[in-house]
């Protein structure tokens, strides 16, 4: 290095820290004789809006409201200028301003509702940023601060958002985290997760490894699969972008078949320090999850009291569960100077679970700088550190744990009942630590002209813990076990994109180019002790017998992409682009592969012969492809070397496939988005149909070829369609009451449309099937043919079912206004059209233990009149004609997600600008289909969130909470 | 706009450079094919057949057990249990629970066959005296024995259906390569023996009784073959005794089998079993309730092993070709020198039909819980060997809670079927 360019290094390192102490002491540089401009923002109701970002047009000048809707932007030099208010959901508005040297002047907004916001800016699945109203395919924007309820995590802040988007809790074991499913599944072999972005920066989307040693089942630890995304405090958050499919991702290439979620964490913003302080309190409540009837066995020698007078509802897990008491406490500090603006936030979050074992702590810091050292440079540096405490239940399919042995009651693997003998297994001890890490930057250049461009470097940082302890002396084994995981996880991001705009009259083209690279990296280390010496506290070393196991894996996509908007009179757009990748999992005689994507927008209400009382409306239809990487090895013929008795052996792993390369998924959506009746009424449609050609598939090989008994192999062809409607309306609005109603309708149609000659092939479990013609994924059970008839059953088996996923959602959200700012939200969900395993079920009945749904049946054995019992009782009840593996249910359930109080306080806190306490009701009522009667379709495996197979285990489902909320702001 | 277009071309270039990535990624891990060709990895090639024979028997010993009667099933049908149909003594081609030992017994046959015609082609010396390509041959016809001795019918490297005799007779193919390839190297000897014990038991499968004798008067008597079990990994547990260990399965159990009552009576040291006062670990439906668990006390501990041949085997081998040649004398003095060894009363029985029920009990003792009664029951079936089995034992008999169509063999499993299009997904 030069010594000129290390002076300059020095000075801009000068620079940078003397400007971030001045934004610090929040006491902006002072121009000569500067004035400022202060106000108040409103909604068209004049209800107060606070988080509106209030700017100098073509400056960086500028904050967000606070919660009584006032902004101060101070430091403003005298003259005339050009001030806008900007806020999702509502209509952007621009006044002039002029401010006398020394002066404070003094404007108001008043902002009208707006749901197209069609001069809202997007930035994800862009080449750079762009308008609403250029952008041809459906894009869901969430903001926070219009989520009614204080959410625990960013899984249940994106619960029931938005059609389309489906959010399904694993279980209720603290720090579960959930599936995540847009527009259904495209794939049946690689993860359906999508991918996540939090401020440009790709980072980790995928489960944790669950607290499991690898030699034993899945079900022994915890069972709980933590998600990454649940390491962001939604406090953070200020808004969320989502890309349900193809038409909209293929920017992103070879990972984004399953669509892209990005998080914009809030920024700092001009002025002086604003407090924001967050109090949640409340609690975690079990609630019933099977039929009230008493199924116990004659004579079971447990003092329950006389028969009738208990309760299967909760399935004997009663004696051990409690009211887990929630508490949170977060705080953030956001302001600065022209040059330099700052968010910074911290959180600790305890969380007790319904499970005696179960809790989780949360403790977190984020720390986002914008630096403007330049008018054209802007400098984001977002940097976050979250940890996460988990301690468990051992819970699961899983003879050592506590649901399982509490659901078998006198048949369990104590055989006894008794919940003192059951409670031997909370001696075990689960625990997981979770450090996450996530930093990035982010230069935008804009001279102004037209030409801008932005690099992004980021990286993610995610250092797993686990720990599962059975001491010296456990009742089912003695000598003790010991086992430790440790995982890192890293994606390394770069970014850069660049574009020119180029305008003729009306029109103007938009010529943008870039590339990306994300590397990610996975390095577990783990390590399993057994036979201890005596009581204490081992670690692994302290075992007679010690295994250990190491994988390190790193995969590599990059690409390049160009992008052409050609804007025609600012109504009409059409966008062209593609994206060319390579993968370091792609078969060795695989190229570069190539995704392209089209789209067109039209804003028919800009047209001249378009009446202003029809509203907005814009056609957009889109058209693109990405796509889905193999796994890291499924390319190349292996073994697997692994000891044996002291020796070391070759197993055979992978066939191998040097022509492997991506699934690829091309997606067409065409809709409208319509608002109407002033904004009270808006309308959001969209069709698509995804279409995945190449698909991977685990094309089965006879176990007698003695290799491996599948390959992945690019042989299937499947296909996804559906709609999503979402309507929004205002029922009623007057200075003091209103009552907004929105709905949405989501529909999924899958089917394998081929195999590729491949044989039909085990979709998960026994009963989840890949077959040509059928849902992706289809359950295969039984027919009982003589059901009503008074007989033994007559069985067939491998009988189509029906899906395993949701074939339609409808949701529906609700907000009474009245006076004072209160408002009354209720928020539920339906999902229906699909199937669900019932895994605990079928091992109870298989073994013959008595089953709360079979409480007719019973009555009738117990009489000695089983003969009467119909040919579908028989079967369902009794072992003797039960078929392992059968037990489904038609899933069908409605969940109210969230009953939720918002009272502004106003200035109540002394000190305060304003606060507002927010008490919700969380997941108190559920409807189940009459078929399905027990247990609780997010009671599930939770194997890996890109799993295909959610079934019912041993578990419990989420449970139900209250939380009240004070937030303040100073 | 030149200026414009000029950054936008500098910035193109800029970001087709960064993303000219080498995508050539270097995992640890997993084994690229072609490193197997180095010599060097041979030996563990070869233990690779004889880890996957294991898991084989491991799996095939345990279940037959619970359909033959060597232990009776008390509770847990999956995991470690024994499935609805297995504890009638049904093996039926669409339970998931016999998938397991198929495919670890195909993998065995496979990595030791494919492994022997490897290090032909790569070993500089060739195979002759060569312990991995010995051992591989070996391991292979013990797979094919294992298929052979327990399937009514296979298919081999995805074809179509081959009878139990051709996989039999693949068994003695391999277990001759073995003992050619062995020849007269001492450091292989061992080696070269379980391959003559092994392929005497073929034999006996075969029919070829003179062949079979010729084989096991080459073993001695003290000589034993062990498939070998670990205590480190549950999946390297001997699974007789993991099921049945309290740990938490009490998933089988000596209750009602031939073997409670005899143990009871004779102490006999090969059929051990203890009492542990408790219950099976679920209520087993064929009998409508709980039963007692006692315990088998043959393999003591996780990593107990389990004999693959014995020279005891061969005496019993010598001895039923004297039985079915109607020496049933010369047959009791080679039975009855191990029982009184053992301290046991010898057998007197008062004629042929007699001394073959003896002597099916006797098999039956002396190859307690090692995967091959299965195979025994079945041949003596085909072959109408007189004598008796015990009430407990016997198909539809109610004391067995036996179905009286009890399978005595393996049929190709589903999962095969499917997969392969050779052969109809329909049994």
């Amino acid at each position: 290095m030069s010594p000129s360019s290390s002076n300059s290094l020095r000075r801009l390192a000068r620079w940078c820290a003397g400007a971030f102490m001045v934004a610090l002491l929040a006491s902006p540089a002072a121009a000569q004789n500067p004035g400022s401009i202060t106000g108040q923002v409103t909604s068209s109701s004049m209800a107060p809006l606070s988080e509106v970002q209030v700017f100098i047009v073509g400056t960086q000048m500028g904050g967000l409201t606070a919660g009584n809707g006032r902004f101060l932007i101070r430091n403003v030099a005298a003259g005339t200028y050009q001030l806008r208010a900007v806020r999702i959901g509502y209509e952007t508005v621009t006044q002039s301003v002029t401010v006398a040297a020394g002066q404070t002047a003094a404007v108001n907004f008043t902002m009208a509702d707006q749901a197209l916001g069609l001069d809202e800016i997007v930035v994800t699945g862009t080449a750079g940023a762009a308008r609403r109203r250029e952008v041809g395919n459906s894009i869901v924007q969430i903001s926070a601060s219009e989520v009614s309820s204080p959410p625990a995590s960013v899984d249940q802040l994106l619960q029931a958002q938005s059609p389309g988007l489906m959010v399904s809790a694993g279980n209720g074991s603290s720090g579960s985290g959930a599936q995540i499913r847009l527009r259904g599944a495209v794939s049946v072999s690689q993860s359906n997760q999508p991918i996540v972005y939090v401020d440009g920066v790709r980072v980790r989307s995928d489960a944790y490894a669950r607290n499991i040693s690898p030699t034993e089942g899945a079900g022994r630890g915890g069972n709980v699969t933590a998600s990454p995304l649940n390491d962001i405090n939604p406090n953070d958050i200020d808004r969320i972008e989502v890309l349900k499919g193809s038409a909209a991702s293929t920017l992103y290439g070879t990972e984004a078949a399953a669509g892209v979620i990005q998080i914009f964490t809030k920024r700092g913003s001009q002025g002086a320090p604003r407090w924001t302080m967050q109090v949640d309190q409340g609690f975690n409540r079990l609630l019933p999850f099977a039929p009230d009837v008493d199924v116990r066995p004659v004579n079971d020698g447990l003092a329950e009291g006389p028969r009738g007078s208990y309760s299967y509802k909760l399935m004997n897990l009663d004696p051990y569960l409690r009211d887990g008491y929630r508490q949170k406490y977060s705080v953030s500090v956001a302001g600065g100077a022209q040059t330099l603006q700052y968010f910074i936030s911290g959180q600790w979050d305890d969380n007790e679970g319904v499970l005696p074992l179960d809790s989780e702590q949360k403790r977190g810091v984020r720390g986002n700088f914008t630096f403007t050292p330049i008018n054209s440079l802007t400098v984001q540096v977002n940097s976050a550190y979250n940890r996460d405490d988990i301690q468990n239940t051992p819970a699961g399919n899983n003879a050592q744990g506590l649901i399982l042995n509490a659901f078998r009651r006198e048949r369990n693997y104590f055989a006894n009942g008794n919940p003192d003998t059951i409670s031997l297994v909370l001696q075990q001890d689960i625990t997981t630590r979770i450090d996450r890490f996530m930093l990035g930057t982010t230069a935008s250049y804009d001279p102004g002209g037209a030409f801008n461009t932005r690099l992004t470097v980021g990286y993610d940082d995610a250092q797993l813990d686990n720990r599962q302890l059975r001491p010296y002396g456990y009742r089912q084994l003695p000598g003790g076990k010991l086992y430790a995981g440790a995982t890192n996880y890293s994606t390394l991001t770069a970014d850069l994109v660049g574009s020119y705009k180029y305008t003729m009259g009306e029109n103007a083209v938009t010529l943008s180019a870039g590339g990306q690279s994300v590397t990610t990296e996975v390095r577990e280390v783990e390590g399993e002790g057994t036979d201890f010496a005596g009581p204490g506290d081992p670690d692994v070393d302290a075992g007679a017998n010690r295994l250990s196991w190491e994988r390190r894996v790193r995969e590599v996509n990059a690409g390049f992409f160009g992008q052409a908007l050609f804007n025609i009179k600012d109504k009409y757009f059409i966008t062209g682009g593609f994206r060319v990748d390579g993968n370091s999992a792609f078969g060795k005689d695989l190229g570069l592969q190539f995704y392209p994507k089209v789209s067109a927008s039209y804003v028919v209400s800009d047209e001249g012969f378009w009446n202003e009382s029809y509203g907005s409306l814009k056609l957009r239809a889109a058209y693109g492809q990405s796509g889905r990487a193999p796994g890291t090895f499924d390319a190349v013929r292996t073994w697997n070397a692994i000891g044996y008795g002291g020796q070391p052996t070759y197993l055979p792993a992978n066939l191998g496939n040097p022509n492997l390369g991506p699934e690829r998924t091309g997606e067409t959506e065409v809709g409208f988005d319509w608002s109407g009746m002033s904004s009270k009424l808006n309308v959001d449609f969209t069709w698509y149909k995804q279409h995945t050609t190449d698909a991977l598939f685990a094309v089965r090989h006879p176990a007698s070829e003695g290799f491996s008994t599948s390959q992945q192999e690019n042989v299937g062809e499947l296909q996804n369609d559906g709609i999503e409607l979402n309507v929004r309306a205002t029922l009623y609005d007057a200075e003091n009451w209103g009552f907004d109603l929105g709905t949405s309708i989501y529909t999924n149609h899958s089917e394998v449309l081929s195999l590729g000659g491949a044989p039909p092939f085990s979709g998960g479990g026994g009963q989840l099937w890949i077959e040509e013609g059928y849902p992706i994924t289809l359950i295969r059970g039984v027919n009982i043919t003589n059901a009503n008839e008074i007989a033994d059953p007559i069985v067939e088996t491998d009988v189509p079912i029906g899906p395993q996923a949701p074939t339609k959602i409808f949701g529906f959200n609700a907000t009474l206004r009245m006076p004072k700012g209160i408002e009354l939200s209720a928020r539920g969900e339906y999902q229906g059209g699909h199937y669900i395993y019932d895994g605990p079920s079928n091992e109870g009945v298989n073994r013959n233990i008595r089953w709360p749904t079979c409480a007719d049946y019973y009555a009738l054995t117990d009489a000695g009149n089983g003969s009467q019992a119909t040919a579908e009782r028989r079967y369902w009840c009794d072992s003797k004609f039960y078929k392992r593996g059968t037990m489904i249910h038609k899933a069908d359930f409605f969940k109210l997600r969230d009953i939720t109080a918002r009272v502004p306080l106003g200035q109540l806190v002394p000190g305060s600008s304003n606060s507002t306490l927010t008490v919700s009701a969380q997941n108190w009522y559920r409807w189940r289909n009459s078929e399905f009667q027990i247990f609780d379709p997010e009671m599930v495996t939770n194997s890996g969130f890109g799993d295909q197979v959610p079934q019912i285990t041993e578990h419990i489902p989420p449970a139900a909470s209250i939380v009240a909320s004070i937030r303040v702001v100073f | 706009m030149f200026r414009s277009l000029k950054r936008l071309g500098v910035a193109s270039t800029i970001i087709l450079a960064a993303t000219a990535c080498d995508f050539e990624v270097t995992n640890p891990g997993p084994t690229d094919d072609a490193f197997l060709d180095n010599s060097q990895a041979h030996q563990a090639v070869a233990n690779g057949a004889a880890r996957m024979l294991y898991d084989a028997l491991n799996e095939v010993a345990y279940t037959t057990s619970a359909v033959t009667r060597e232990l009776f099933p008390a509770g847990s049908t999956s995991s470690f249990g024994i499935s609805i149909s297995q504890q009638a003594g049904l093996l039926q081609f669409d339970d998931e629970h016999i998938f397991d030992g198929w495919l670890s017994a195909q993998r065995a046959r496979y990595i030791g066959e494919s492994g022997f015609d490897r290090f032909a082609e790569t070993h500089e010396g060739g195979n002759s005296g060569y312990r991995p390509a010995v051992e591989a041959a070996l391991y292979a016809g013990y797979a094919s024995r294992l298929l052979g001795e327990n399937w009514c019918e296979a298919a081999i490297d995805g074809s179509a259906i081959v009878s139990r005799d051709e996989v039999l007779k693949r068994a003695e193919t391999w277990f001759t390569t073995a003992i050619d390839a062995a020849g007269a190297t001492t450091s292989l000897a061992t080696q070269k023996t379980a391959a003559l014990a092994g392929r005497a038991s073929v034999r006996v499968q075969l029919g070829d009784w003179a062949g079979a004798v010729a084989d096991a008067a080459q073993v001695p008597t003290t000589f034993v073959f062990y498939a070998r079990y670990e205590d480190a990994q549950q999946d390297q547990f001997n699974r007789t005794y993991f099921s049945g260990a309290d740990q938490p399965y009490r998933a089988v159990t000596v209750w009602n089998t031939p073997y409670e009552g005899y143990y009871t009576a004779t102490n006999d040291s090969r059929v051990p079993w203890n009492d542990t006062g408790l219950l099976g670990d679920a209520s087993v439906g064929l009998v409508g309730a709980r039963v007692k668990f006692f315990r088998q006390a043959k393999f003591p501990d996780r990593g107990s092993d389990i004999r693959l041949s014995s020279g005891y085997e061969m005496r019993l081998i010598e001895a039923e070709k004297k039985l079915k040649d109607g020496d049933m004398a010369g047959a009791m003095t080679i039975v009855n020198a191990r029982r009184t060894a053992l301290g046991l009363a010898p057998w007197a029985p008062a004629n042929i039909t007699e001394a073959w029920t003896n002597f099916k009990r006797e098999r039956g003792i002396e190859l307690w819980l090692e995967g091959r009664r299965l195979g025994d029951l079945y041949r003596w079936k085909a072959t109408s060997t007189p004598g008796a089995l015990d009430a407990k034992e016997a198909p539809g008999a109610a004391d067995s809670y036996l179905s009286a169509s009890q399978s005595l063999c393996y049929p190709i499993p589903k999962s095969e079927r499917e997969a392969n299009p050779n052969i109809s997904v329909a049994p």
